[in-house]
């Protein structure tokens, strides 16, 4: 009888402790993934809203955005490249996370997928207009969610670059196409 | 008593049994109702091909479909008014979603179909 009620009470002091102790309220990756795209979007719009087509040649002409902005006076980046600064600034300062707009078709090859994940996924974006591709990779020793989200030609200007540059692999892009993705990674 | 349960059931219940079963069998059709679905179907595959690719996600600040938060001032203006933007373009909208193929009739039923999915916030 002693012994049984010992066993009950080590049992019964066992499941006591383990509710003491508190589940981990972590944030889910594509939750996390999903809330930077949308500060990534919201902050692409408004500067080609309120900077490019405000100031620029559609505007007051005020100021010149175009590819080679460093060459001239009043020049000013296109707006991929302004999303490009901010994620070379975002590296800058933390490992926590990256980002980067790439292509299956880029005018810069630097910007071609590196991984089997990125290309998957660009692919998928390509192919389901609208939609996210969500991953896990490993890279070297570490596992990160990496996410794609799709970056659409959304005007004349994009599609009329892209297919006119002497360095694009693809001359028919059209307004509405996927052109590339955005690609956001978090170490797990 | 038995009798006259027995006789309402004969002048009542038979002919309302027959009723139900009737109506089960063939239907109450709507039209009004079948026109506004069918509408709606035409609607979702115009957005689909068209649409979803900026309205699915928000791409410069389009109003992503289904969030009420986006579409309440939206749905404010009516839908003579978005159809319009659509038509035209409005802010970094391209007229017609960048599809100039696309006609009115097209425009109304994509903008009737995103309306429908912008409930209002509760």
């Amino acid at each position: 009888m002693k012994k049984q009620l010992l066993i009950f009470l080590g049992t019964m002091t066992l499941l006591v402790a383990g509710c003491g102790e508190e589940e981990s309220k972590g944030v889910e990756p594509a939750v996390m993934t999903d809330a930077l795209f949308a500060v990534m979007k919201a902050d692409r719009t408004n500067y080609t809203k309120l900077i490019v087509k405000r100031m620029g040649p559609q505007g007051v002409n005020a100021v010149m955005p175009v590819e080679h902005w460093k060459d001239v006076d009043n020049g000013i980046p296109l707006p991929a490249q302004m999303f490009r600064a901010g994620s070379e600034a975002v590296a800058d300062m933390t490992d926590s996370f990256t980002y980067s707009l790439q292509s299956l078709w880029p005018i810069n090859s630097q910007n071609a997928p590196k991984t089997d994940v990125e290309k998957a996924g660009l692919e998928y974006i390509a192919a389901n207009p609208g939609m996210n591709y969500y991953g896990e990779e490993t890279l070297g020793d570490t596992t990160y969610f990496t996410a794609v989200y799709p970056d659409v030609a959304v005007s004349d200007a994009c599609t009329q670059c892209h297919n006119e540059h002497k360095d694009t692999p693809k001359t028919d892009f059209k307004v509405g196409e996927v052109m590339g993705g955005v690609v956001i990674r978090v170490p797990l | 008593m038995g009798r006259l349960c027995s006789n309402l059931s004969g002048r009542i219940v038979r002919p309302l049994l027959t009723l139900i079963a009737l109506s089960t069998l063939f239907g109450c059709s709507n039209p009004e109702e079948e026109a506004r679905l069918a509408a709606l179907a035409e609607g979702e595959a115009i957005v689909k091909k068209n649409c979803f690719v900026c309205h699915g996600q928000g791409i410069n600040g389009a109003p992503i479909i289904g969030n009420s938060k986006m579409w309440a001032p939206r749905l404010e203006k009516g839908k003579e008014a978005l159809v319009q933007s659509a038509m035209n373009g409005f802010g970094l909208m391209p007229p017609k979603g960048g599809n100039t193929e696309l006609e009115e009739a097209d425009i109304q039923l994509a903008v009737g179909y995103m309306m429908s999915q912008a409930t209002p916030e509760k």
